[in-house]
């Protein structure tokens, strides 16, 4: 089904940019088929991941954290581990409904082939980035006691933060800005953007700002899952 | 608290020579733990799989881990349906599966956590016949919470009774059973059709016709004592001496009738490995 729904928005918005006079798309150096391969690697990655979240949400509430909690690994990195392993199989089964499509509207992507391992680089970073958003927010079941809540609003920001649709560079300047310091960019919009901007430099940028944002949500990540793991401890499951 | 999740208010305790709330990981590869109501399984993947990932999960060495499934599959009698989904099984055949999961890395102590909970008569058999098995041929050393005193009389040699956090009893369950209810239940058959026995400290349960039940108060006569009276004044062709169940063990501790309830030492709670 999110296969359908992937092809679908492909669909119409392939249908939008096309509709779009090219006048309006050039001034920003973009054309329709940069735009839809662009809003192709956004969906790509946000199909990928799913809602590991509610995994930990379930533990918590059900107490089968105990069990996890019993076993010699950390739970955050076991959750993690777990989470690679639905990743390694959602990944390229997104990528042939994706770009398939996408080849199917507009062509070929406009990537080098040199470029093809920086990108996909770029995109695992990004599912990292998120899956240790997802890891923050299922562990803050731990004080709320539902992170739906959470997570929705999460969700919102990373669309309209990370640029799910179109470039944060057609965004107007004060939003833009936002958008660019926050950590959705290098979740969405960062790798997306290789298809628009494919040069050395640009590639190098987005990578060095990924791995910036991966250090600082994995020490996050990892101060909230020892704040959790002593509430567990403290208060019981 | 004894596996590490929960760390007491106070007090001090080891399992395995390790404080467990300071060394919950390093004590995890020493024991095993079984949650009657949750499962350590993976519910979508066959059991087998289950058990392949806690052998990786404890470090267990691919030639060990071969050898040490097929024991646990033949002694837990799981080889009918370990390739099946955990969310297919029965209850009781769970239970088994999450005690030998429980066991793949060979602690040398399991705790278990009600583990006959919701199991039938049946079910609960095979499972107390396996622990008993297991712990006596393997020597693991097996900790069980249970509200069903059957588990207690079937598994265990040792019975602590704690009541709102504060321990009560802490005996061999043979010394609980013998030095604490001084009741013993005597069923005769005899050759009288309507047989009456009279003695200081025994009470007529019940008379039928060639059978006679008496509750005895051990600390007024002895059974030697009343079996020599029976055989002098009845034809007895059959005598059972019962011990009480330990459930009425169990209730008259909690009642206070046994003993006094504060005059077993509060010390640490120190399991030998």
């Amino acid at each position: 089904m999110r296969g359908g729904l992937n092809v679908l928005a492909l669909a119409i918005f392939w249908a939008f940019w096309r509709a779009t006079p090219p006048q309006e798309l050039e001034v920003w150096d973009l054309t329709p088929s940069r735009l839809i391969w662009y809003l192709t690697i956004t969906e790509w990655i946000v199909f990928t991941t799913g809602t590991p979240y509610r995994e930990i949400e379930e533990d918590i509430r059900s107490g089968a954290l105990a069990s996890c909690l019993s076993r010699p690994v950390s739970y955050a990195q076991a959750c993690l581990a777990q989470w690679c392993g639905g990743m390694a199989f959602r990944l390229p089964v997104f990528a042939v409904i994706g770009f398939g499509a996408a080849l199917g509207f507009s062509g070929a992507m406009p990537l080098t082939p040199a470029m093809l391992p920086v990108g996909l680089i770029s995109a695992v970073l990004a599912l990292g980035l998120i899956h240790l958003c997802h890891l923050m927010i299922g562990l803050a079941t731990t004080w709320t006691g539902s992170a739906a809540p959470l997570h929705w609003i999460w969700q919102k920001g990373l669309f309209v933060l990370g640029g799910l649709i179109i470039p944060l560079s057609l965004y107007p300047t004060p939003l833009r800005g936002v958008a660019e310091l926050s950590p959705f960019a290098a979740m969405l919009s960062a790798p997306a953007s290789l298809v628009i901007d494919s040069s050395r430099e640009h590639a190098e940028m987005v990578l060095t700002m990924q791995t910036a944002w991966l250090v600082a949500l994995g020490a996050l990540a990892w101060l909230i899952d020892r704040a959790a793991t002593s509430r567990f401890t403290a208060r019981g499951i | 608290m004894l596996t590490g999740i929960l760390v007491p208010s106070g007090g001090h305790a080891e399992v395995a020579g390790l404080v467990p709330w300071d060394d919950r990981r390093m004590l995890a590869r020493h024991i095993g733990i079984v949650f009657g109501q949750r499962s350590q399984l993976w519910w979508q993947l066959p059991v087998r799989a289950s058990f392949e990932l806690l052998g990786r999960i404890y470090g267990v060495e691919r030639a060990t881990y071969a050898t040490r499934l097929a024991l646990l599959v033949e002694g837990f009698a799981i080889g009918g349906f370990i390739d099946r989904p955990v969310a297919q099984l029965s209850l009781g055949q769970r239970l088994r599966c999450e005690i030998a999961a429980a066991l793949i890395h060979a602690p040398s102590i399991l705790l278990l956590d009600e583990p006959t909970i919701g199991l039938d008569v049946t079910a609960k058999a095979l499972l107390r016949d396996h622990l008993d098995a297991m712990s006596r041929d393997a020597g693991t050393t097996v900790l069980l919470t249970s509200h069903d005193t059957g588990d207690i009389e079937r598994i265990c040699e040792r019975v602590i009774v704690i009541d709102h956090g504060s321990l009560l009893m802490d005996l061999p369950l043979a010394r609980l059973k013998r030095d604490f209810l001084r009741q013993r239940t005597v069923t005769l058959v005899t050759g009288e059709e309507i047989p009456a026995l009279a003695m200081d400290g025994v009470t007529v349960m019940a008379v039928e016709p060639y059978r006679l039940t008496l509750a005895v108060d051990t600390s007024k006569v002895a059974i030697e004592a009343l079996v020599a009276a029976a055989l002098q004044q009845l034809t007895v062709r059959d005598l059972t001496v019962e011990n009480p169940p330990l459930e009425d063990v169990i209730k008259a501790i909690y009642r206070g009738e046994i003993g006094d309830p504060r005059s077993a030492p509060t010390r640490a709670v120190a399991v030998p490995v």
